[in-house]
């Protein structure tokens, strides 16, 4: 879906703890992370904390159905919150935004 | 009078012996001139002057006495008057000279002789004084004391009275004296009955009792009897003290006790009071109920140790016991406390206990009150068993809306992002046209569940939490909302107008003012069949009973509401029976939101009359005063 707008998807985890798995063996760092909050083995707060611990400028949209979350979220440093269900141009429009904040 | 002369200076007459031994001084005063000699006196007139007399015999009168003495006076008076007399005079005598008081007696003998008798009273003068004195003492001290003294004969005739006895009964002492002591109270002829003072005569023996005399007064009667030289009883004393007052006192004490025995015999709590060596004084009788045992006589006088160790199911109870008399015992407070207490046939009941020092008359006990609480206790366990089904299934039912909440619009994620992607793949002529409607449904129908989920989590939130209430920028809400659902619609044909002749307006509300607008309009959006779906906002303001409140009127060209549905469609509830088919839950949001902020909302046709042209919704939102 992502590459239908050009995005290139440089890695995918199934939970949290792959993520930070992945994210660790990865010598090319991503520009932008899309984390979903509800995952097994680890929840994608924990997931952000840890990452974010290896290199904090990585830029983390978090995404969840659960609204409640976004203060969290945000709390910990990820960049942006988007609440499901949201549509491709919504997402579009968010990764672009997050996107252009790096580049500064 | 040379007889006289002659017979007192003879010698050996038998007259002479006698004027000797008289044994009162005797003076004998011949008339010479103008002045009296001494001419004689005898041996007791010797020793009453110490031999001083001896001095002045032959010598004149003025020698001795002066002219002017009473003596010398009297003297003259009775010769010169030819009369005897007698009076008590005073002069000095002896060595050292004492003032004494004499009983003078002259007597003339004519015709130039005056004899002066003198018998000393000195002595008898100080014991009159002294007698005089000591009456006067007693009757000071019987006058005085309260106590009635009556001293009365065999007959009951009073002798003597003291004036607080005679007061007692309005008269005068003298008024008393003479008469029957019955006789003081009108219409009585008799003694009063079972009167302690004829017990005394008739007894011989200190009697007391009390009477009651005609005018209602109550006296303590004591008879005291007197008896003469032979040991007879000759007459009685009577001591009497009124006691109507302590009677009374007594009486209303004993009546008041009377009544505090009752409150605490029929107090449904039991009352202990224990002494400060752990003794129980006294029990009522529900303590039968609480302590399981057939009479408190088994309780009263055993030690509080003794009344637990009835049953050896309240031994552990001692130590607690013991401890909690000691606390209150040295001044500390002791809260109320429960604990259970077995009984006879494996019962057990619980029991609340207050613990208080008391004073009862002078001495200080522990006072203990239980109340069986087991009635309450049961209630309370199922209180609490029932609080924690509420919560366990308070809890579930939370589980279960956010699980389904977040997998629900997980679920609605993917199916938007298909939609997503098929819509790039109509754009770009990878699929037939008529998929286009097809598309707009499921994605119309996605959005509707999404703002399902949405309401859900909302009106859960506005029921369970508590919502602070501030001022809130109107204007800016209803714009932000409009252009949301402007994009989340943008497949309908959608024109949403605000008509607002103010720039800024401030209501009280809070962060759910977005949802209340929201559910408004996606209802108007939603129920038209239209495809130019056009709603207009009209914006104004007026006062309802005083309170000043900004109208929103949301105007549009849907399926409008028969007036039979006008007011159900924002009272749903939660039971079936309830339930409205073919309107989600928004308005049930909307009215609960504006609830919240005091608002109202109702709902008219938008061409009155005709319900099918579409609706006004009309809310009224309270108005921050001071703000344009």
């Amino acid at each position: 879906m992502l590459t239908t707008f050009g995005f290139e998807v440089v890695g995918k985890a199934s939970n949290g703890k792959e993520a930070v798995d992945l994210f660790n063996t990865m010598q090319s760092k991503p520009d932008i992370i899309l984390m979903d909050h509800r995952m097994p083995l680890k929840n994608g707060i924990d997931a952000s904390i840890e990452i974010l611990k290896m290199n904090s400028h990585t830029k983390i949209i978090f995404t969840s159905a659960d609204k409640s979350v976004e203060h969290k979220a945000l709390s910990v440093g990820v960049t942006s919150f988007i609440e499901k269900p949201f549509t491709i141009t919504a997402l579009h429009k968010e990764i672009k935004r997050v996107y252009n904040i790096s580049q500064f | 009078m040379n007889d006289f002369k002659e017979q007192i200076s003879s010698t050996n007459t038998d007259y002479k012996s006698i004027f000797i031994s008289i044994p009162i001084p005797v003076y004998i005063w011949e008339k010479k001139e103008d002045d009296f000699l001494l001419i004689k006196f005898n041996k007791s007139l010797e020793i009453l002057t110490d031999g001083e007399i001896n001095n002045y015999l032959g010598k004149k009168l003025s020698l001795l006495f002066e002219n002017n003495s009473m003596m010398a006076i009297d003297i003259r008076n009775c010769y010169n008057n030819n009369f005897n007399y007698c009076k008590e005079i005073e002069f000095e005598v002896g060595k050292p000279p004492k003032k004494k008081t004499f009983l003078a007696t002259y007597i003339f003998i004519p015709s130039h002789f005056v004899v002066v008798f003198t018998e000393d009273l000195t002595r008898q003068k100080q014991i009159e004084k002294s007698l005089r004195k000591a009456e006067q003492e007693k009757t000071i001290i019987l006058e005085s004391i309260s106590e009635h003294l009556v001293y009365q004969d065999l007959d009951n005739k009073i002798l003597w009275t003291n004036k607080a006895a005679a007061e007692s009964v309005g008269l005068k002492i003298h008024n008393l004296i003479g008469k029957k002591c019955y006789e003081i109270w009108p219409r009585r002829d008799s003694p009063c009955e079972g009167c302690p003072v004829i017990k005394t005569t008739k007894s011989a023996k200190s009697t007391s009792g009390e009477i009651i005399t005609p005018d209602g007064r109550i006296w303590l009667v004591k008879g005291d009897p007197v008896f003469n030289e032979k040991g007879k009883v000759v007459a009685a004393v009577e001591i009497t003290k009124e006691i109507t007052q302590i009677k009374k006192a007594e009486e209303s004490l004993k009546k008041t006790q009377l009544k505090y025995r009752e409150l605490f015999e029929s107090s449904p709590y039991s009352i202990f009071l224990i002494d400060m060596n752990g003794i129980i004084l006294d029990c009522n009788s529900s303590t039968n109920n609480i302590l399981s045992v057939h009479t408190i006589k088994d309780l009263i006088g055993i030690h509080f140790k003794e009344a637990l160790s009835l049953f050896e199911g309240n031994i552990h109870l001692i130590p607690r016991f013991e401890k909690i008399i000691q606390q209150i015992i040295s001044g500390e407070q002791v809260k109320d406390f429960t604990f259970p207490i077995a009984q006879t046939l494996g019962k057990t009941i619980w029991v609340s206990a207050s613990v208080s020092l008391v004073k009862i008359i002078d001495e200080t006990l522990v006072q203990f009150i239980l109340k069986d609480i087991t009635e309450k206790k049961i209630t309370e366990e199922k209180l609490k068993d029932s609080e924690l089904k509420y919560r366990e299934s308070f809890n579930r039912s939370n589980f279960y809306k956010d699980l389904f909440a977040h997998d629900i619009n997980n679920i609605l994620q993917n199916i938007l992002s298909a939609i997503d992607l098929l819509n790039i793949k109509l754009q770009n002529k990878m699929l037939p046209e008529e998929s286009r409607e097809l598309l707009s449904i499921i994605n119309d129908q996605v959005n509707r569940g999404s703002n399902l989920v949405s309401n859900v989590r909302t009106l859960s939130d506005v029921e369970d939490l508590t919502f602070s209430i501030e001022e809130v920028n109107a204007l800016k809400v209803l714009n932000e909302v409009r252009d949301f659902l402007i994009r989340s619609f943008h497949e309908k044909k959608v024109e949403i107008i605000i008509n607002s002749p103010y720039n800024e307006i401030t209501i009280y509300a809070n962060q759910l003012l977005s949802d209340l607008f929201e559910n408004i309009l996606i209802n108007a959006i939603r129920y038209n069949r239209n495809t130019y779906i056009k709603i207009q906002i009209n914006i104004s303001k007026e006062k309802k009973e005083n309170i000043p409140y900004v109208k929103f009127e949301f105007i549009d060209n849907g399926i409008g509401i028969p007036d039979i549905m006008k007011e159900k469609i924002f009272q749903r509830g939660y039971s079936a029976k309830e339930f409205v088919s073919g309107l989600g839950i928004g308005l049930t949001l909307v009215k609960k939101i504006l609830n919240l902020y005091n608002g109202q909302v109702w709902v008219e046709d938008k061409i009155p009359g005709d319900y099918s042209e579409g609706s006004n919704f009309v809310i009224l939102l309270p108005e921050v005063v001071g703000n344009n």
